[in-house]
């Protein structure tokens, strides 16, 4: 039996980044000579790093212009335009009473339009409130260059980061200065008692999720179909309505109005999150915000990416980057590590000098002050310090694992000297909700006949109370091996460890699973592995805890802000720092037979391309239909279809003459196109060719839905008359190449 | 070839100060220093300045990739024109599928075999003469299948990067000696050593 034994990693010298997770046992001899960096991170000689944890209270210094303004309320939609009007008295209110659009009768859908339509007010509103005083808004080149912001859009909560003055800052999202806030979404009255129903989102919107009156995990559902088995097992757990009728249709979703379900989608939730957060960074910084960097999980297939990329722009956000968090949290490593290279090395200096005894980096006193103006920091590092890294070759492997709510992100990244280079990636898409999920449906099924229990309740709100219960009793499982449940009949009396263990032995297995096909597919052994980062909840639940200020999932939405101010060439920025990304799935289209023929393969060092040459299956076969997917999976069946083209008319030719050449190229910015082009191998033709069709490129994904229907409709159409399969090179033998 | 090379062909001349290009001019001016279009003769190893040998020094190349993505990576020219903005998506491209090939043992054979006129394939399996590789590789798969325990794969696994190792040395010999059918033959080799890594990693 697999036995996971709870690392409670140390507490750091920062408090606020204790971090706990579930690690099944089996990964610890994988990485047994691996010290877990998590203890001792951030050590003492980040002090001088701008980039260090900021701390909530030092973060709000920048604004009292803000505070002694009119009264800072919450971030709901209809408060915005309040504050908008109410801000500086000097500017002439163009208010407009958003909440009095949002009218009760008036659809979910409706009210995003109207949102949509108000954004030339927000913009103006925050264009011309320049704050006095504030420096950002002041100078023009600064928001002319406007770094993009970085936002960690997670299943459960929601962050953002932004590169701002110098350094990364956190941006507070709500009245209380919370950095990170409920990925929630709901309907419900204002808290000033204005009339209707208002989109509230974050804690608000979280007090509403037992009534079924907010959405949740809307990550968990977007580009995902009906027919996803993860998605089915979950849903059942939801307080609000997920209609999943199995055929490959998008999931139908709902939440209560009065007393009736009301349907949205997982996009126009997303969106709205989005824009909330977007306004909260323009907010924090006083100007427009209108581009930004996500971070994904490394599950995510590009179909996904794409409609989080649409619910960006819903908000009113370009998005530059679309980061996979390992390479997001390795990017901000590798920055941390340079920064105490260097104040390490400008330290020793120092103190030989002075005649020190080195090392003397410790605190704020002997930091490296010259260090981009970040000296003040010191004091929160104290602790101890790690002598023996220093002698170590820079080149650093990293093992990052991710294990969040929803997803679960696992990459090797290899740090030297401000360079993250991302080695090998997997992701797969069940999160610690997943662990919750099996207590759940073990307390429901009757243990002697694995039949569901009769008395089993089926209620969506008995449910999801169950599902929280479970989960509040996984957390207290890393502190203690029983924990006593409530009483109540669906229950049972307490949860053991080894219960818990036993019903997610499957899970565990996957997470080691994607550890070890990662160190594979880097070509690494455990041992050459210097570091391990280790992040997500396992034991975020109750916001509580939250309060308390922990920061450690920070990390992914700090690297993705620090890669804007890299991508978009922000001054100050140093010019040293760079990420590559790899390809999280491979890319190929289907050859005869339904075979998967990869054209990149994972891993691939973006930005890249790739051809392959392609010929037709039939003698003077007319077209020829070129189908792309990504995946894993060696049939395409199992694989996620990206588009299609077609290649017509093909010329008059013997099966296997023409050369379809189809070439995959993929951005820096991890844009995905295809280009094709027939190509006809010169030789004797007994009619001649017609005309070669233009040579296309298309943009991938181009479907609409991410699986089902469109391969089924061609494979009905076509059957296999459109078929390719691979140009015979000659058989392997000595051959002079092509001219 | 991405769409951007269709438009701007690798001139003789810089496109910002129109001086004329050395033969070294791959990736940017020697004049201005502005960034040119990804050439479209140099070799892989050219692009990353290693001897075109198969024995590599790979922390060299390691090195030298990351040195040439830091002034070639599209993220780099953010704020610069488009023009350049197109050439550094081209050249970073480029620069990566010539680090791709060359860091592992196999790709960089083949592309070894490619540069001297010889099409080795993708990797892929060929048609297969020798009986007794054949019957080597078949007991091989079979001992995978048998291997019950994770002591047992590694072990294999060790075994086959052992062979790997030497069928490398002995391509790495044969292209020195310019006996290149020997040499394709040794890739032939390694492509079924590269074959049973991927399974017993799979297993693994």
């Amino acid at each position: 039996m697999v036995r996971p034994i709870l690392y409670r990693l140390a507490d750091c010298p920062n408090s606020s980044l204790c971090r706990r997770l579930f690690l099944p046992p089996l990964l610890s001899p994988l990485l047994r000579d691996v010290p877990f960096v998590s203890s001792e991170f951030p050590t003492p000689s980040c002090a001088a790093f701008p980039l260090q944890f900021v701390r909530t209270d030092q973060q709000l210094s920048f604004s009292s212009s803000f505070r002694t303004g009119a009264s800072y309320q919450p971030l709901g939609f209809p408060q915005e335009s309040s504050l908008g009007g109410t801000k500086q008295p000097g500017v002439k209110s163009k208010k407009r009473d958003i909440s009095a659009q949002f009218a009760p009768g008036a659809s979910f859908p409706a009210q995003m339009a109207d949102l949509m339509e108000s954004e030339d007010f927000f913009h103006q509103a925050v264009t011309e409130e320049r704050r006095p005083g504030d420096p950002s808004g002041a100078k023009d080149d600064v928001s002319r260059l406007s770094p993009a912001i970085g936002i960690d859009l997670g299943t459960s909560y929601s962050r953002v980061a932004v590169w701002h003055e110098g350094e990364i800052k956190l941006v507070p999202l709500d009245e209380n200065n919370n950095t990170e806030i409920p990925s929630c979404v709901g309907l419900g009255g204002s808290p000033d008692d204005s009339p209707g129903e208002n989109i509230l989102i974050g804690w608000p919107a979280f007090q509403l999720l037992p009534q079924g009156r907010a959405i949740h995990r809307a990550r968990r559902i977007v580009g995902r179909v009906d027919t996803d088995e993860s998605l089915q097992l979950g849903a059942r757990f939801w307080p609000f309505l997920v209609q999943l009728p199995g055929i490959g249709i998008r999931p139908v979703i709902a939440l209560k109005k009065g007393d009736r379900w009301e349907s949205v989608n997982a996009e126009e939730v997303l969106a709205l999150q989005l824009h909330y957060l977007r306004r909260a960074a323009e907010r924090f910084l006083g100007r427009d915000v209108s581009d930004a960097v996500l971070t994904s999980p490394a599950a995510f297939t590009r179909f996904q990416c794409g409609r989080l990329a649409a619910a960006a722009a819903a908000a009113g956000l370009r998005v530059r980057r679309i980061v996979a968090e390992p390479n997001a949290v390795g990017l901000l490593y590798a920055a941390q590590e340079k920064q105490r290279e260097s104040a390490r090395r400008k330290g020793t200096g120092r103190s030989e000098a002075a005649g020190g005894a080195g090392k003397s980096d410790r605190g704020k006193g002997t930091g490296a002050p010259g260090e981009q103006k970040e000296s003040g920091r010191g004091k929160e590092t104290e602790g101890p310090k790690s002598d023996e890294k220093e002698s170590e070759d820079k080149e650093k492997n990293v093992l990052v694992f991710h294990l969040g709510s929803g997803y679960c992100s696992v990459g090797i990244v290899c740090i030297d000297d401000g360079v993250s280079q991302s080695r090998a990636i997997a992701g797969a898409a069940f999160g610690t909700d997943d662990f919750v999920n099996n207590l759940v449906a073990r307390a429901l099924t009757d243990p002697r006949t694995r039949a569901p229990a009769p008395d089993a309740p089926t209620d969506r709100k008995t449910l999801f109370w169950l599902w929280q219960t479970y989960r509040e009793a996984m957390v207290q499982l890393s502190e203690s091996e029983f924990v006593d449940l409530p009483e109540d009949p669906a229950l049972g009396k307490t949860l053991s460890r080894a219960e818990f263990e036993e019903s997610n032995e499957g899970l565990f297995r996957a997470c080691v699973d994607m550890v070890t096909r990662c160190l594979a597919d880097a070509r690494l052994k455990p041992r050459e592995v210097q570091e391990v980062h280790l992040l997500g909840g396992g034991v975020r639940i109750n916001k509580l805890e939250v309060r308390k200020g922990r920061e450690y999932d920070d990390e992914l939405v700090k690297g993705a802000a620090l890669e804007a101010a890299i991508a978009g060439g922000v001054p100050g920025v140093d010019t040293g720092l760079l990420l590559l990304q790899g390809i999280n799935h491979p890319l190929g289209i289907k050859v005869e037979g339904d075979v998967f023929q990869p054209i990149l393969s994972r891993n691939a060092l973006i930005p890249t391309s790739r051809e392959l040459i392609f010929t037709t299956i039939k003698d003077n076969q007319e077209q020829a239909i070129i189908q792309f997917y990504e995946g894993e999976q060696p049939v395409v069946e199992q694989n996620v279809f990206l588009g299609c083209l077609q290649v017509a008319p093909l010329p008059r030719a013997r099966a296997g003459f023409p050369k379809i050449i189809v070439c995959l190229d993929v951005d820096a910015g991890d844009a995905l196109r295809a280009h094709a082009r027939v190509e006809m191998p010169p030789g004797d033709y007994e009619d001649p060719p017609g005309p070669l069709p233009e040579p296309l490129v298309v943009k991938l994904p181009s479907v609409d839905v991410g699986h089902g229907w469109c391969k089924e409709a061609l494979r009905i159409k076509y059957g296999t008359s459109a078929d390719v399969r691979l140009y015979e090179t000659a058989p392997t033998g000595v051959r002079k190449k092509d001219a | 070839m991405s769409i951007h090379q269709v438009e701007s062909q690798h001139s003789a001349e810089c496109w910002s100060c129109g001086s004329a290009h050395g033969d070294d001019t791959l990736f940017f001016c020697n004049q201005c220093g502005a960034i040119q279009a990804a050439s479209d003769t140099a070799d892989y190893f050219q692009l990353l300045g290693v001897e075109p040998t198969f024995m590599v020094n790979l922390p060299v190349i390691e090195g030298k990739y990351k040195a040439l993505q830091r002034k070639l990576h599209p993220d780099m020219y953010a704020t610069k024109q488009k023009v350049e903005q197109d050439f550094s998506a081209d050249q970073s491209s480029l620069v990566n599928k010539a680090y791709a090939t060359l860091v592992n043992p196999l790709s960089r054979a083949i592309y070894l075999l490619r540069l001297r006129g010889i099409e080795a394939g993708d990797g892929e399996e060929g048609t297969m003469s020798d009986f007794e590789l054949l019957s080597e590789v078949m007991e091989i798969r079979e001992a995978i299948e048998e291997a019950e325990d994770i002591g047992g794969l590694q072990k294999l696994h060790q075994e086959n990067a052992e062979k790997m190792r030497q069928s490398g040395a002995a391509f790495a010999a044969a292209l020195q000696a310019g006996e290149l059918q020997q040499a394709l033959e040794w890739v032939h080799r390694m492509t079924y050593w590269d074959r049973i890594d991927k399974e017993i990693t799979r297993k693994l």
